[in-house]
């Protein structure tokens, strides 16, 4: 268990940069998740954590010691990979016992460690048998307790979910959340799946193209996303769009030269003088109000109601504003029709330039 | 919606259909068709041969003399073969070659596959050149170590004298013979356990390499533990392939040693076809076969067992 | 059954087999026009191989299917008026876009002409957006541009009946999103009539109006989402609706009366109408986690339970909390700052208990009271 630095890890392939300056500190027993599409450098990051990918430049500590020349059998990281890579000829104890054998630790130390694991991640019925066939889910408990059965410095996933059906993949969350916290292991967990990372992170470090748009705790990115990328990237349902015009009294919707939301009169004048004609609202579907007979005031806009549905316990709807498609998720029992009234609260909408970045 | 969906439903109504409706065509009909050309081939040319050998074998006649007729002695072919000790020398020198031969192919072989998995300068061209010997004629291959292990000049005995040994005389000695014949079958073969063996290692997950390397093994660890385990499968099936054809070994014992001195160095195989074609004595051939086969069977079947359990978890 | 005479799909006591193991049995289903049936299962639960009957692909060992009235239990594939999308959605790998599309129609059982092709092909193509790209190659397309192909090519004969396996699944968060809008959308502008199979639930609810519970082979309930929530068939039915799913509680009976373990109030018999239960016997006790409530203060009537791991969800929380053998999650609101080892405690109402006997899972109901009175059924 230590604390690890990542300082300035550049990664070039010929003319690709593939992870640019990444630098990040992680404290002891900390969880924190690699988020991105495909491509933005989060497994190249991983991989060089763990020895396996050479970096251009940059240095990697564990507890302050530099590791970043050390081949990965001298790191003394534990990784789990996406497919899980059991090995197949071996049993349940056997591959656990991988590490320790491979490192010629006494037997009897062996059988006391493996028991130790075996309590923790509840596999002390299936240390006998062999690695197919093993029901989903256990697979993965039986790498994680490989991984972590030297006790290394940090512990490395990467995506190694991804493998598990769907239907079992909310059940392992669950578990690893509750496993990580136990044994109080520093983490790092690349996927690209924002769900899993608002689930089981301390702190997400959301990733593009090979550098860190935002990195803070789930919360800060769901409520403060750092700008149009971060906004549409976290969040299921995605956040609405909205493309609006400067106008010398507010904004309006750019199809529909209706005001919508009239922020304070200096941020309009901030706009303008910015020199923007045009700025994205964006607002996350359950922050839609409806406004039916609410009294109006200027954040309430009259819609056209295309779909409704029923999602679970949630009524999905969607509203047409001036031509543009807004999504609201609204109580079950909401009374919709087919012309309504929404209400966007300012404080739960979000401004973006039309280049994405962020507006204050 | 209801009001829309008359008008709509008109306008996109479907294609319609000009055909009157078939029954299903049955699966197994189809399967078949497909498989008839092939098992007819296969029982002309398998298995009415083999009902006739298992005919020839209750008999005893001979094929050169198709006008003294048959007669009929039941399992006497049998229990005449199953009781001489010259047929049981026969299948001890077999397998003692087997093994000799097999020891010295999977030695080299594995340790061959194992040298060329990293890559190194000239690698693929070394590679090309060791497998080269498969492709002899074994006829040629037998008449080539024949030269090799020529007592007064080949160029074994002449390696061996330079080490300060006296010279051997390795065919006309059933014990040495048999070394010399295994080296040759070796030398043909062994290729293909450095090809099969190779297929196996390459056929690892580059993950679990990967995983062997973050848990802390060394490359010799990974080898022993990982790598060889995990390709167990196919160097059986090469094991499997590799036992069968050395049991019936047949051109390199003609053209190294005659199956000399004597009959010392033949193989069963090289008995069976002096005794088919040789003394045409068939129906006792036949009998010979049909051991040979059960014989030939019966370690299959040991090696397919070990695969299928293998196969259960690998 | 109020639509059986309009009923698109009619089948009535599917079975199939597989070497000698049921894989379906006592399937019915009926679909009226213009609905959307979700069948819900786990993996293996025989979703497709219904789905597979339905179109013709397996010839059923037993039951009838009957489409738009009229009997098509024995005919081939071909002659069903029925259109499937698969898991992997199967594109011709040799053709492009437009001739995907157009392929069911070129088919000789149909007298299309080649000018009505392209004119359907155009506008399926344009009702799934992927009009642009006619006239590429099917490599040449993102996964959910290729999903759209599949749909294209299956509503472009305007089928009575469009089945869809799994259709999403294999597919990230942000195009199934894209997707189930597109299929809502194209469901209610052209009323087609849809069966939909799935294992995820959410998938499922977002498309269908009602639901139809599929596990090992059989049918457990068929619905409207919200008649299964009041009232749930089976717990397996609990296990596979609702995200989070039922809490299932291990309980037992003692004295005439209903304890479960690990919580602190036990229930009289009579107050959930189940006298019939015999002391000593094990029952499994359902809650929709709606109908929990947690608190992190102290209250009386409230049973203390441990926090076992949260999951931030967003715009809310969800908790696990464990109590003796049994574990409950439940979704909770952001606003409450709970963290792990904070202490809970919750309540449960006895009239919002679903019980179910142990180990088969069927549900047992509040018993009728006979003779004069009435009874109390939930």
């Amino acid at each position: 268990m230590a604390t690890v630095e990542i300082d300035n890890l550049t990664v070039r392939f010929g003319e690709v940069t593939a992870v640019d300056a990444f630098t990040m500190t992680l404290d002891q027993g900390e969880f924190v998740v690699l988020l991105g599409p495909s491509g933005c450098g989060k497994t190249t990051t991983l991989r060089c954590v763990a020895g396996l990918q050479s970096c251009t430049s940059g240095e990697i500590r564990f507890d302050g010691t530099p590791v970043t020349n050390l081949v990965p059998a001298e790191r003394n990281v534990g990784m789990v990979f996406q497919f899980v890579s059991l090995y197949p000829h071996l049993t349940v104890r056997q591959n656990i016992a991988f590490p320790l054998r491979a490192r010629g630790v006494r037997r009897a130390e062996i059988a006391k460690k493996i028991d130790r694991v075996a309590t923790v991640f509840m596999i002390g019925d299936i240390l006998g048998h062999y690695v197919v066939g093993l029901p989903p889910g256990a697979r993965q408990k039986v790498a994680l307790a490989r991984a972590v059965v030297r006790e290394p410095a940090v512990l490395l996933l990467d995506e190694p979910l991804s493998g598990v059906e769907e239907q079992y993949r909310e059940e392992m969350r669950w578990e690893l959340r509750h496993f990580q916290k136990e044994l109080g292991i520093t983490t790092v967990y690349v996927t690209h799946d924002q769900r899993e990372a608002m689930s089981l992170a301390d702190r997400v470090v959301l990733m593009r193209d090979g550098k860190t748009i935002q990195s803070g705790p789930p919360a800060a990115l769901f409520d403060d996303p750092a700008d149009r990328f971060a906004a549409s990237f976290i969040g299921s349902p995605s956040m609405n769009f909205l493309n609006l015009k400067v106008g010398a009294d507010g904004l309006s919707v750019a199809s529909d030269q209706t005001l919508l939301v009239s922020p304070p009169q200096q941020v309009i004048d901030r706009y303008r003088a910015q020199g923007l004609e045009e700025v994205i609202l964006g607002i996350r579907p359950h922050a839609v109000e409806l406004a039916n007979g609410a009294a109006v005031d200027n954040n309430v806009w009259p819609a056209q109601l295309v779909d409704a549905a029923l999602v679970g316990r949630d009524l999905q709807a969607d509203f047409s504003i001036g031509g543009q498609t807004i999504k609201a998720e609204l109580p079950f029992d909401a009374d919709v029709g087919g012309a309504s009234v929404l209400r966007l609260p300012p404080e739960r909408c979000f401004f973006f330039a039309p280049d994405g970045s962020r507006l204050g | 919606m209801a009001t829309n969906m008359s008008d709509a439903k008109r306008r996109m109504a479907g294609p319609e259909l000009r055909q009157k409706r078939t029954p299903m065509l049955s699966d197994s009909w189809l399967c078949a068709i497909f498989i008839a050309p092939s098992v007819l081939m296969l029982a002309l040319m398998v298995f009415y041969p083999f009902v006739m050998l298992i005919r020839y074998s209750g008999l005893t006649f001979s094929m050169l003399r198709p006008d003294v007729a048959p007669v009929h002695v039941g399992l006497g072919n049998y229990i005449d073969l199953l009781t001489d000790t010259g047929v049981w020398h026969r299948f001890a020198f077999t397998g003692k070659f087997v093994l000799a031969t097999l020891s010295i192919q999977f030695t080299v072989g594995i340790a061959a596959a194992y040298a060329f998995q990293r890559d190194f300068k000239g690698r693929d061209v070394l590679f090309t050149l060791a497998l080269m010997p498969m492709m002899f004629c074994p006829i040629v291959v037998g008449f080539l170590w024949q030269y090799m292990f020529n007592s007064e000049w080949g160029l074994v005995n002449w390696l061996v004298s330079l080490l300060g040994v006296a010279k051997i005389d390795w065919l006309g000695q059933s014990e040495n013979a048999l070394w010399a014949v295994a080296v040759a079958d070796a030398w043909t073969w062994t290729p293909f356990v450095i090809l099969l063996a190779t297929a196996g290692f390459r056929g690892i997950p580059k993950d679990i390499r990967e995983s062997a390397q973050v848990d802390g093994a060394s490359p010799a660890f990974t080898f022993f533990h990982v790598t060889l385990p995990m390709s167990l499968p196919i160097i059986v099936i090469a094991l499997l392939l590799r036992v069968i054809d050395a049991f019936k070994q047949f051109d390199l014992f003609v053209a190294m040693t005659g199956g000399g001195p004597g009959s010392e160095t033949e193989t069963a195989a090289y008995s069976l076809s002096k005794m088919a074609f040789g003394y045409f004595h068939t129906g006792q051939a036949s009998a010979f076969a049909i051991i040979l086969l059960v014989v030939i069977f019966g370690l299959s079947m040991v090696f397919v067992r070990y695969l299928t359990s293998l196969s259960n978890r690998i | 059954m109020k639509h059986m005479s309009e009923a698109v799909l009619d089948v009535r006591g599917l079975q199939k087999r597989f070497g000698g193991k049921s894989a379906i049995d006592q399937i019915n289903l009926s679909v009226a026009e213009g609905e959307v049936l979700g069948i819900l299962g786990p993996t293996g639960a025989g979703k497709t191989t219904t789905l597979r009957c339905i179109a013709g692909l397996h010839k059923p060992d037993a039951g009838t299917i009957r489409l738009g009235g009229a009997d098509v239990t024995h005919d081939s594939p071909m002659v069903r008026d029925i259109a499937v999308v698969f898991e992997g959605f199967n594109l011709l790998p040799t053709l492009s876009v437009f001739d995907n599309i157009a392929f069911p129609l070129r088919s000789p059982l149909y007298r299309v002409p080649e000018t009505e092709v392209k004119e359907r092909v155009t506008r399926a193509a344009q009702d799934l957006r992927i009009g642009h790209l006619l006239e590429r190659h099917t490599d040449q397309i993102s996964g959910g541009e290729r999903q759209r192909v599949a749909v294209a090519r299956a509503l472009v004969r305007h089928p009575k009946l469009f089945l869809l396996d799994e259709p999403l699944s294999s597919l990230d968060l942000k195009l199934r999103e894209a997707l189930e809008n597109e299929l809502r959308d194209m469901h209610r502008r052209r009323g087609q009539t849809l069966i939909y199979a799935s294992h995820d639930f959410l998938s499922t609810a977002a498309i269908a109006s009602r639901i139809a519970v599929l596990d090992k082979g059989r049918l457990l309930q068929t619905g409207k989402l919200s008649e299964i929530y009041a009232d749930p068939a089976h717990q397996r039915v609990g296990e596979l609706v609702g995200s989070p799913s039922m809490a299932l509680l291990e309980a037992k009976v003692r004295d005439r009366m209903l304890s479960i373990d690990g919580y602190s109030t036990s229930w009289p018999l009579s107050a959930l109408s189940l006298e019939s239960l015999v002391d000593g016997s094990k029952v499994t006790v359902g809650f929709w986690p709606e109908n929990v409530e947690l608190v992190t203060t102290e209250t009386p009537g409230f049973t203390p339970v441990t926090l076992w791991a949260t999951d931030f969800r967003g715009r809310d929380q969800a908790v696990e909390v464990h109590f003796g053998p049994n574990r409950v999650r439940k979704v909770i609101s952001i606003r409450s700052s709970i963290s792990r080892g904070a202490p809970c405690f919750i309540r449960l109402d006895p009239d919002k208990a679903f019980v179910f006997s142990s180990p088969n899972g069927e549900r047992l109901r509040s018993e009728v009271k006979s003779g004069f009175g009435g009874g109390v059924t939930k």
